[in-house]
């Protein structure tokens, strides 16, 4: 009663808004989670040992993943191999992605294009949460192995980057910006991205390490859900339910003009990789 | 017979085999830490400063975390349906 008081009160304080959904049902889980600690008597602390190591493996490991996406821009062209990739998907598959992204957002509303970039980012929610499972089920080793796979992927990515340094479609395409219909965020990060990877490659002085991603193929977007998968492979319903969401994952990653389509076969190939490294073990 | 038994190998083949998981699933660790290792002097050189965006970080990180426990919390109850009657009975 009081905590369906206390969701209320919430809800009316936030307003009707998609991160009030997402602390609402947050605070139920964890209240839950509590719950059924006190029930069975046991400690907080082991279930937090569980998640903490990996957790805090993954934030600094992405800080890493960021930082050398910084400096390898400062000394390799970024878009040394976009034409080339370009090239290969208008061979390969008959057209470019910058091609179908402009003609989606002719045909289709804008909502789509904003579900989109909602399923893009969401990505990294599938590997906070795969953290959380890997931690709570099957302990602190696993969620880090996991965690080791995730940092596999990025870091066989960033050697890739190093040898055909590409930033992605929306570089490669003609007047991409002035084409643009709808105000996006991923827009807003691609425009920053370019400027940031441009200054970097000039040498600019700059004061602090921006938290971009600059490299294109391949796409660790769709390699780190396949780990996911692979990791959350035991629990079938979970993994039919984040196929669903890699397939319009993809869709995503293409229409916002993230990814060249040869880039989408690149990162199932690191992903193949990783999952062959850590396979048995994992 | 002593001089057989000082001849045998101390290690069995089957010790050795083992040993190539251990470094594959333990590759990470090797990965992150010469990474981390080669990072300070590769900043040096470039002259890129060592100064990362700490309150985007933490406002990334704190959105990360609530959708993560969502997507967790709601993968549990999809995978184990029967949890949620015991959720609501509560």
């Amino acid at each position: 009663m009081l905590l369906a008081v206390g969701c209320g009160a919430w809800v009316s304080v936030r307003g009707l808004h998609i991160y009030t959904l997402l602390e609402v049902i947050d605070a139920l889980a964890v209240l839950e989670f509590v719950e059924r600690k006190r029930e069975r008597r046991e400690s907080l602390l082991p279930s937090a040992a569980s998640v903490i190591p990996a957790a805090v493996y993954l934030v600094f490991g992405f800080l890493l993943v960021f930082t050398y996406n910084n400096i390898i821009v400062s000394v390799r062209f970024y878009g040394a191999y976009d034409q080339a990739l370009n090239q290969l998907d208008a061979r390969l598959f008959g057209m470019t992605v910058s091609a179908v992204a402009h003609r989606a957002a002719e045909l289709l509303p804008r909502q789509v294009f904003r579900l989109a970039e909602v399923i893009y980012f969401g990505m990294f929610a599938q590997i906070g949460a795969t953290v959380l499972i890997c931690g709570f089920s099957s302990g602190a080793k696993r969620a880090v192995k996991f965690v080791g796979a995730i940092l596999l992927v990025q870091s066989l990515a960033l050697t890739l980057f190093y040898l055909w340094p590409s930033h992605g479609p929306y570089y490669t395409c003609v007047g991409h910006f002035d084409r643009l219909r709808f105000n996006l965020n991923s827009y807003i990060f691609q425009r920053d991205a370019l400027d940031f990877a441009r200054r970097l490659w000039m040498h600019q002085p700059i004061h602090t390490l921006p938290l971009c991603y600059y490299l294109a193929f391949p796409c660790t977007h769709l390699a780190q859900p396949l780990i996911v998968l692979w990791f959350l492979r035991r629990w079938k319903r979970a993994v039919a339910l984040f196929a669903a969401y890699d397939v319009l994952l993809v869709a995503s990653i293409l229409i916002l003009e993230w990814h060249y389509f040869v880039d989408v076969p690149g990162g199932i190939a690191i992903a193949a990789v990783v999952i062959w490294i850590v396979g048995e073990t994992a | 017979m002593g001089l057989y038994t000082a001849a045998t190998p101390t290690h069995s083949p089957l010790q050795r085999v083992a040993v190539l998981p251990a470094l594959r699933s333990n590759l990470h660790f090797v990965v992150v830490g010469v990474a981390t290792v080669a990072l300070f002097p590769a900043l040096v050189r470039l002259h890129l400063p060592l100064v990362w965006p700490w309150e985007f970080i933490w406002g990334f990180i704190r959105s990360v975390v609530l959708q993560s426990v969502c997507v967790a919390s709601v993968l549990y109850v999809i995978t184990h349906p029967t949890e949620l009657s015991v959720i609501a009975a509560r």
